[in-house]
Parts: structure tokens; sequence; C-alpha cells
């Protein structure tokens, strides 16, 4: 579904990603894993369109590396949400949407998340769960091919991480959409992703499923990451 | 919103658009049309505007802007290319330079017999004397019957210890009634002796103000003013002004110090270059004939230069006949009038 | 976080920037055409004469020096009084909530319509020779530099109360209550976070007002007497009055000079100011006065004191009719007597002055709203200089640019001197900065991920403009709208430079009617001016009363 070939992003003297390759198959959900500064993030903004970049991105067969961002088909969900603050859910949820059965549209996608009946709601009355749901409703609206998650429960807590992470992947899976999340948390990685890829300094160090990659870690720093975000999610509990 | 803001870039393009288009269209030439450049104190009634357009078939439109000096500037830059045909209020301080820059064109009015030779400066008839005025120092006549005093008489008497803290006038290099005063006093003193009678005037504190609205109405106590200071340098045709509507007292309220008059003169001329010349020529005559001549003391306070035309009855009441102003030549007043300016400031503000 | 950092300064080179430079066509063509232009042909006809040989001359002349300083220091001293009296003032309407808010805001903003002399003349009344404090206090101040300043904050209060306000409704509360709970003070937690969230507003406001009292013409002739003299009335004088164009050219590049300096110094230090804020809907920021009444009270009185007393002065003046109160001015007004001193009945005055004000207005949203957008989103250079560009009319004589349009627009294509259009395009000139400071800052404080995540969505540049900017700054568009039809309302001093087919704005009509002696007519000069504080309060409050269904309230 989507390949990435030697992409490479340089910020001034930075090098943000460093040529990256990789795949993801159709109905795919793969985790881009890292610390903070890894160039994940930025890696998803190449995808998008929003940042330009050395390198080619092919989506469906189709090579996307010179498309505008809004030509080209794929879906980002923003860390915080980026919901418009001057439309009501509904409003939001029908953004991507075209054409007739706006509505009906709509109202699917807000069960979908477990929202019905919330399209008149104001955003700035929604909680901190709500908000994620509207986000991953409005992302999913207009069936793209390919959804990015960008720290997808990044700012909620413990308990709803654990339960919405099962319900996301679930609702993947029955959609059959082809995912690619960031996360700098393992647990959650692979929880969420049949595979997962863990970038360091810009680079692409591994890819696999969890198994793959606990048993066989290539380097130090993957072992360490693996083993040092265990255990410091271990820690608090 | 949407349809909102969809039409916001629709009238962003018409506007361009409109402006390009309106500035094509708009140097139409009209025969039958003529331009009054002039100042924003111009003023006509629509009667004898009318009478103008019915008798010689010609629409008569008139450009104003600013105040006489910034109108004849205004002239004299676009010389060659005018904005109009005809431009009117042009006076004596001004007129010098206008003739040096050749802003207009000869032409002898038809009926220039019928004006009093006394205004005539030019002979070649570039320039046509269409009204006078005189600016002299007004005075409160309630102010000096209470306190059992004489008003002054001339300019020396304003220098007295007994009118002392009791005169406004304005600066002449921000205002045109005081530039005209001042212009009075060197007519008056002579060359030599001018800077030293404001001397005196400063000594016996005389008050300086920027404009004339700020003298006359905010300083001046005469009349409904709303200062306190019976002396204001205005012009010879502000009392009947103050002399209310369906009001008639005896006298005006306030009255004119008949020594302190400068005359000025205003004239209008064929613009050089005019689109409309023959039209022009129509409307020079049209100002000196009676109908406008009989229209000029009530719209715009000044004098007709006809001697045929009856004032109206409150001019012929309240104001007071000048007999004897002080004048300078047109040309005298644009060699020293910056040096002059100069030496006021120097004397009285320094 | 170190993505949105540097993804922006990369995707500077995408399409949305070529998009956004495009939004600039049409203003760049509007200020080089009727700015640029006829400023640059006065200019250089008064060097053609000479050159800048007169230049030393002039320079060197200590009158001139004088001047140029007390030019300056005037409009420095009046920018830091407005800001210190207008800043609590901007708090209030910004973030209190009471009852008659809109109609005060309307209210404060009239002042700024009204034409210099007529404010003059109330000034006078309350502090000249026989003015309410003479007479109550034994106390003048007029002929003094205190009686400018005053004037100067009385017209400029709204100013700043507009472009600051429009920003501080908006800003989260919750920062400066985060201070408050690590132990700042109200104040400190004000400049520590507030005041450094608003520093582009306050910026922009603080630039608004000096370069208006930078080219103060009336109010320092009328209140200064004079001994005093601005930049702008020696260049009147030399332009209008002794048509002496190469010292004019001479004064105006100095004038140039000078506006350009403080915008540089200004944009030097607005340069890393902006900042993406976070923004909340204005009704979720403000809070009851309880409380803060003092303050409230405080504030309510200097508004009463400083502009409420000048109006107050005016209208008492428009029903004075010597022996006692009455509607002679009014009825006299309301004639339709085309022999009257206005050469056309009040009413068509103020007909044309509303047809000029709504067409200035639409030109100038047009222009301004498409030049904050583009200028909004980090400039490069060019975008930076066009930016200070704007504002450069606002610092420019009135006379420079009105003489400008005789010589500049004088052939076809461009042959507008006789046009009617010339009076809202002179107008909307100096509507144009006040559009681009109230929207920049709020379109500058925009998510930049708000867009982004429109463009994900499937959204165009052109749609991410329609959906997410232009609903968002719709509120601060429409304070723009206010402002602009305010400014062009009063707008006096180019108007009467530009020669005019008879249609009288009212300030033009006011100005004919002061011309001339007369109780009846200065008293109908009163109720124009007061007919005139009316309409612009009108305005204004119709303008506040439109919100726009869902979709506005942000």
């Amino acid at each position: 579904m989507l390949k990435l070939s030697h992409v490479s992003v340089r910020f001034g003297q930075r090098q943000a990603v460093d040529d990256v390759s990789f795949t993801i198959e159709n109905g795919e959900i793969l985790a881009l894993l890292g610390p903070s500064g890894s160039g994940k993030s930025t890696l998803l903004r190449v995808i998008a369109g929003l940042t330009p970049s050395e390198g080619q991105v092919v989506l469906a067969g189709r090579d996307i590396t010179t498309v505008p961002t809004h030509r080209r088909g794929v879906g980002l969900m923003f860390q915080d949400h980026a919901l418009f603050p001057h439309l009501d859910v509904g409003g939001n949820v029908a953004f991507g949407l075209s054409g007739a059965g706006k509505q009906e549209r709509v109202d699917e996608l807000l069960e979908l998340v477990g929202l019905a009946g919330a399209a008149k709601r104001k955003i700035n009355t929604l909680s901190g769960g709500e908000q994620q749901r509207v986000a991953l409703a409005r992302a999913l609206a207009p069936e793209p091919k390919l959804l990015m998650l960008d720290e997808p429960l990044g700012q909620l807590d413990r308990q709803l991480r654990d339960r919405l992470v099962i319900e996301l992947r679930e609702l993947f899976k029955r959609l059959g959409t082809t995912v690619l999340a960031v996360t700098h948390d393992h647990d959650e990685a692979f929880a969420l992703a049949d595979r997962a890829a863990i970038m360091s300094r810009g680079k692409l160090l591994q890819s696999g499923t969890a198994d793959q990659l606990k048993a066989a870690p290539v380097d130090e720093f993957v072992a360490d990451f693996l083993g040092a975000t265990a255990s410091v999610r271990r820690w608090p509990q | 919103m949407r349809v909102l803001s969809a039409r916001l870039g629709v009238v962003a393009a018409v506007i361009l658009a409109a402006t390009a288009t309106l500035t094509a269209c708009s140097s139409t030439d009209d025969k039958d049309i003529v331009t009054l450049v002039t100042h924003e104190s111009f003023a006509i009634s629509d009667d004898a505007k009318k009478a103008f357009e019915d008798s010689s078939g010609i629409t008569l439109k008139i450009l104003r802007s600013g105040d006489a000096g910034t109108a004849i500037n205004q002239a004299i830059l676009t010389k060659g290319n005018p904005q109009g045909d005809v431009f009117y209020g042009l006076d004596n301080t001004h007129a010098s330079r206008a003739l040096e820059e050749n802003v207009f064109t000869p032409y002898e009015a038809k009926d220039l017999k019928g004006v009093n030779s006394q205004f005539h400066i030019d002979d070649s008839h570039q320039l046509t004397p269409i009204d006078f005025g005189d600016v002299c120092v007004n005075f409160d006549r309630e102010y000096y019957q209470s306190n059992g005093q004489n008003p002054p008489q001339s300019f020396a008497d304003l220098a007295k210890p007994e009118y002392k803290n009791q005169l406004v006038v304005q600066n002449p290099a921000t205002s045109s009634p005081g530039l005209a005063f001042m212009l009075g006093s060197v007519a008056e003193f002579g060359e030599d002796e001018w800077a030293q009678y404001w001397q005196q005037l400063k000594d016996n504190e005389v008050e300086v103000v920027d404009g004339w609205e700020h003298a006359y109405y905010e300083r001046f106590s005469g009349g409904a003013n709303n200062g306190d200071k019976p002396l204001v340098v205005s012009y010879a045709s502000s009392p009947p002004a103050e002399v209310g509507e369906g009001e008639n007292p005896d006298q005006a309220p306030t009255g004119v110090v008949p020594g302190t008059c400068f005359r000025q003169v205003e004239y209008a001329g064929l613009l050089d270059g005019a689109k409309n010349a023959d039209n022009g020529r129509k409307l020079i005559d049209f100002l000196i004939s009676q109908k406008f001549q009989e229209d000029l003391p009530e719209n715009m306070y000044v004098y007709p230069v006809r001697d045929d035309v009856a004032l109206p009855p409150a001019f012929e009441k309240y104001a007071t006949p000048v007999d004897n102003p002080k004048t300078l030549a047109p040309s005298t007043i644009a060699d020293n009038r910056e040096q002059w300016m100069k030496t006021w400031k120097s004397t009285v503000l320094g | 976080m170190e993505i949105n950092g540097f993804g922006l300064v990369e995707s500077r080179r995408t399409r949305s920037v070529l998009f956004r430079l495009a939004l600039l066509i049409g203003p760049v063509l509007f200020f080089a055409v009727f700015f640029g232009y006829p400023v640059a042909s006065i200019i250089s006809r008064g060097l053609g004469e000479s050159g800048l040989s007169r230049a030393q001359a002039v320079f060197e002349d200590p009158a001139i020096q004088e001047i140029l300083w007390f030019t300056l220091w005037q409009a420095l001293a009046s920018t830091v009084l407005t800001l210190l009296i207008a800043l609590p003032g901007a708090y209030i309407f910004a973030r209190l909530h009471f009852r008659g808010k809109a109609l005060l805001r309307a209210l404060v903003t009239v002042p700024f319509v009204l034409p210099t002399t007529v404010v003059g003349a109330a000034f006078l009344g309350l502090l000249g020779q026989n003015g309410i404090t003479d007479q109550w206090f034994g106390f003048t101040g007029d002929r003094t530099v205190f009686a400018i300043l005053l004037a100067h904050v009385f017209f400029n209060y709204a100013v700043v109360v507009r472009t600051v306000g429009g920003l501080w409704a908006h800003l989260d509360p919750r920062q400066a209550e985060a201070a408050r709970t690590l132990g700042a003070g109200p104040w400190r937690a004000f400049t520590r976070v507030t005041l450094p969230q608003l520093a582009p507003a306050v910026g922009a406001a603080a630039l608004l007002v000096f370069l208006f009292t930078f080219t103060s013409f009336g109010v320092v002739q009328i209140l200064g007497g004079p001994q005093y003299a601005t930049l702008e009335v020696e260049i009147y004088r030399q332009t209008a009055q002794l048509l002496d164009l190469p010292t004019a050219a001479i004064l105006s590049l100095l004038q140039l000079l000078t506006v350009g300096a403080v915008l540089g110094i200004h944009a030097y230090f607005a340069r890393r100011r902006a900042r993406a804020l976070r923004l909340v809907p204005a009704t979720q920021s403000t809070q009851s006065v309880r409380g803060r009444r003092w303050f409230f009270g405080l504030n309510l009185a200097a508004m009463i004191v400083l502009l409420g007393a000048p109006l107050a002065v005016l209208v008492e003046r428009s029903f004075s009719t010597g022996d006692g109160y009455g509607l002679r001015y009014w009825r006299e007004l309301a004639r339709n007597d085309t022999d009257s001193t206005l050469f056309v009945p009040a009413i068509e005055a103020v007909g044309n002055s509303i047809y000029f004000a709504a067409l200035a207005t639409l030109i100038a949203l047009i222009v301004g709203s498409l030049a904050a957008f583009a200028l909004s989103h980090r400039p490069g250079k060019f975008t930076k200089a066009f930016d200070a560009m704007l504002m450069l009319p606002l610092g420019v004589s009135a006379v420079t640019v009105g003489f400008g349009f005789l010589i500049a627009l004088d052939e076809p294509p461009l042959d507008l001197r006789d046009s009617p259009l010339l009076i809202p395009l002179a107008q909307a000139l100096v509507a144009v900065p006040f559009v681009v400071r109230t929207m920049a800052p709020v379109l500058s404080s925009i998510d930049e991920r708000l867009r982004e995540a429109a463009r994900v969505l499937g959204a165009s540049p052109w749609r991410v403009w329609r959906t997410v900017d232009l609903p968002l700054v719709w509120r601060s568009g429409l304070v723009a709208t206010g402002f602009a039809f305010a400014i062009s309302l009063g707008e006096f001093g180019a108007t009467v430079f530009i020669a005019r087919p008879d249609q009288p704005t009212v300030p033009v009509a006011i100005y004919r009617l002061l011309g001339r002696p007369g109780e009846l007519n200065y008293g109908q000069a009163m109720a124009l001016s007061v007919l005139l504080a009316a309409l612009c309060a009108a305005a204004l409050l119709l303008l506040e009363r439109i919100r726009l269904p869902r979709s506005g309230e942000m």
C-alpha cells in the first residue's frame, strides 16, 4: 500500500530523517516507535506532504512525492487533535466529505466512534477522550488510503488508553484500514500494531513483530529502548 | 460564511477591474460642460447656477479643494494639463506667482467695463477681478459700551495701553486673514517700521492663534462667540453675519475698526490648456455679470466688483463700508512674503 | 515538538506560500498605484528642481530642527500616555463582562471620527480661557503640550482598545492563572505572562498611535498655538501655501525617513514576537466585574472624564443658542435649503459620508485582509518590507498624498483627478493599515496545525483560507470593518486636498461651516459634529450586533 524509498529530510545542519525505506501492506497496522526527536513525526509529515523531502513516496502504486497534501488521499490524526474550534463536532467530521449523503456519513462515523448524537456539540465542551474520538472520526471520514496517527493516545490517562488501544485496533481491523501510528510507548505500539518499526536519530533501525524485535534486537539501542521503556512503564504501578 | 467569503474574492477582482474601467471612462470630453476649479469656500446659489446653465446651455461643474492657497497652488502644479477650464479664487497675495507661472490664458471678459477699474491688476487680462473683501479688526460693541471705552480706530490704537490684552490675531503662516493683517501693517508703517509695531503689539499682549475659526469663535467675545477678547482680526463683512435671522437690531453686535483694513481682491482666470476654453470664456463673462455679482455677498460674504449691483439689506444696514483700505502691489507681496513671515515669527513668537 | 519548529520553515517553499504571495498582488498593486507612485511623483518633482542641494540648508535650519524634535517627542509622549491610559481600558473590554459593553465600546470609538477643529474647540471649552477648568479651578491648559497630549489620548484611546482588546479577548486566561498559582501577584502575572503574549498587538497599537500623532495637524495648531508646529504643518505650509516644492520634498523625505526608521525599529522588535498563541473563544475568557469593581470604576471614570467630557461640550454647544437651549441649529440642519452655507442639505452630506465610507471600507477590507493573510505566515524579507510599507500612508502628510494624486493620476488610463472614486481610495489608504493590524495578530496566532489538518483532509489552499483562516478571524474582521468605517467617516486631511465634484462629506461640511462667521454657522457645525459622532456610534453598534450563525464565535 505504502512504499518509502530512501526518504531523507534535512533541517539546516540536522538530519531529521536519514535514508528511511519501508513498506506497509494493505490493511496492515504499523507502529513507528522511538524516543522523542527520533524523526518519526517528521516522517508522518513527509508522507502527508506537509514537509518536503528527498527520496520517493509511493501510495497505492502511485508516486505521490510531488503531489500536494490535499490531493494525496492520506489521513492524519494530529497529536493534540487540531480540531477546528469554530466548527461543531459534525462540522469537523464533515470537513473532509463532499457531495450528497454527508449528514448520514457523519452520523455513521460518530456512531462508529461512540459519540452518536453529538454532532451539534461545541468543541470546547468535549473531554479529552471525546476530542480524540472526534479527531478519529474526522480522519476516517474521507476514507483515506492510509491513516496516520501521531501519538493517538498521548494525552489520555492510562486506563482510558488501555481500553481505547484495543478498541482502535478492533475498529481498524474491522474497516480494513491501513494504518501508520507514531508512538513513543512500546506497550501501546505492540497492542495496536501488527508490526513496529524502531527509529532513532532519523534512522530506521529495525522493524518486525513484537516477538521478533524482543527476541533479536539488532543493536544495543533497540534492546535498551524496549527494555528501558518497559521498565519505566512498570515503575509507577 | 462560505458564500460570503467566495464573494469577497469576486468583489476584489471586480473592484480592480472597475478601477481600471472607471478611469478609462472618466476623461470623456463633453462639449456642453465647463469645469470651475476653486477653493472650499466658493458658493453659488442654485438660482444663479441655473441662470448660467439655462442661458448658455452649458452644465457647470465645480471642483473644490482646500483653502485659497491650496487651490491656486494645485492649479500652478497642474499647469498645461489643468483639472478644469476656469480657476476662481486667486487673491492678490497669490496673484503674482500665478502670473509668473503662466497658468492662465488671456481673455478680456465681455462686460469688463462694468467692473470698477480700481480692481484691475493686469493689462494682459489673464486675471479678471470678481469680488473683494477687507480684512479688518472686529470689535465687540457690547464690551466697549459696558466699559465706557471707545473702540480703537487704527493700527496705532491697537498698540496703546488702554487696549492691552484685548486683541487676537492669526498666525500669517497658517491663516489667510492673519497674512492680510500683517500685510496691512506693512502697508501702514512701511517696510522698515512694521516690525517695531509688532514688537509693541507683543508688549501689549496680543494673542496669536493659528486659525481664523479658533480666533473668531473661541477667543473673540463679540456676538455669540465663546471667547473673552473684544478685538479680533476678521472680515469687514463679519458683523452682518452676527445678526441672527429674524432679528432687526439697530446695529450689529460687532463692529469694524476702519483704519485696520487690508483689501483682498479675488480673481478668476481661464486655465491654460483648458479642454472647453470657449465655455470657460462664457463662464468668466457670467462671473462678472450682474446676476452672479448680486449673488456674491450672501453666499461668500464678499463684495461685488461692479458698482451697479445692489447689496443685500443686511449688508446695507450692518456692514461698514471701508473707504481707504491698505493695499500692497501683488509683486511686492510675492517678493517679500517669505521674509516678512520670518521677521514676524522672530518678532512675535521668538 | 521539534517538528513544528522546523517543519514550518521548510514548508515555506510549498505551494501554499506561492498562494500567499499571489494574494499579495492586489495589495501591492493598490499601494504602488495609489500611494507609492503619487508620493514618489510629488517628491521627485520637488527634487527635480534643485536636487538635494537644498537639503543641507533645510536640515541646518534651527527652526526645522526644532519642528522635527517637537514632532518626534510629542508623538512618543502621546503614544506612551495613550498606552498607559488605554491598556487598562482594553482589559475591561476584553475580559470583563458588564451591561452596556457594546454601547460603551462604540462610544469610545466616536472621537476617532471627529474633525480635529471640532475636538480642538471642545478641549478649549474644557481647558481654555473661560473653559470649565478655568471657571471651576482657575486652571487653563491650552497652549501647553499637556493639552495636546490629552487630545491625542482622546483621539487614540480606541486604537489601543480595539487593536489590543481584539487579541486579549482570545488569550487563554489559564496561563495567567497558572502564573498566579506559581506565586505571581496580579501585576507580575500581567507583566510576565499576559503582556508578552499581547506584545504583537501592543506593538501594533503603539505604532498606529505614534504614526497618527506624528502627523498631527489640527490638534497641535489649536491647542498648542503658533509656538508649536509639527512637520505636518510645515509640509502643508511649504506645499499648499508657498508651493516651495524643493523644500517640501526634502521635508517629506525627512518625514518618510523618520517614519521608516520607526517602522524598522518596530519590525526589529516584533521579529521574534509573533508566535502561535493558545486562543480561546471570547466568551470563555470573560469574567464578571465583581471583585474588580474599583478597577472597573477607575477606568470608567477615566473614560468619562477624558472621552466623555469633550463630547459633552460638543453636545451642549449644539443645543446652546445664546439665549438658553433649543433645537435651532438642528432645525437649521434639517432644513432643505440649498442656499445655506453647506451648499447641500446636511442630510445629503451624511449620505455622501456613508456612501464614501462604505466604499472605502470595502476596499480597505479586501486589500487589508488579503495582505493580513499573506503577511501573517512567517514572512520572508519581501513580505516584511511590504508589511512596513502598508503603514507608511499613516506617517506621510495628507497634503503630500493629495498633491501627489494631482500630478500622478493625471493621464489616462489613470486620470482619476475628478473621479469621485478618489475619495474612498484616499480614505482606504489610511484604513488599510488598521485592517491589517487588527487581523494579522489573530491570523498569525492561528495554530498552523489547523491549516495542516484541513489540507490533509483534502482542502486546497483557497479552501483552507476560506474554511479555517476566515472563520477564525471573522470577529477581528468585524472589528477591522468598524475601524475602517470610522476612519473613512472622519477622514478629512486627504479628502480636503483632493479637488472634488460637489459631494461634500460631513467633515468637509463642518469645515465649510466653521470657515464662516455667525452663530448659526458655528451652532450647525457643532450639531453636525454630534450627528457625525452619533452616526459613527450607530454604525459600530450595528456591527457589534452582527453574529454569524454558528461559525463566527471565536
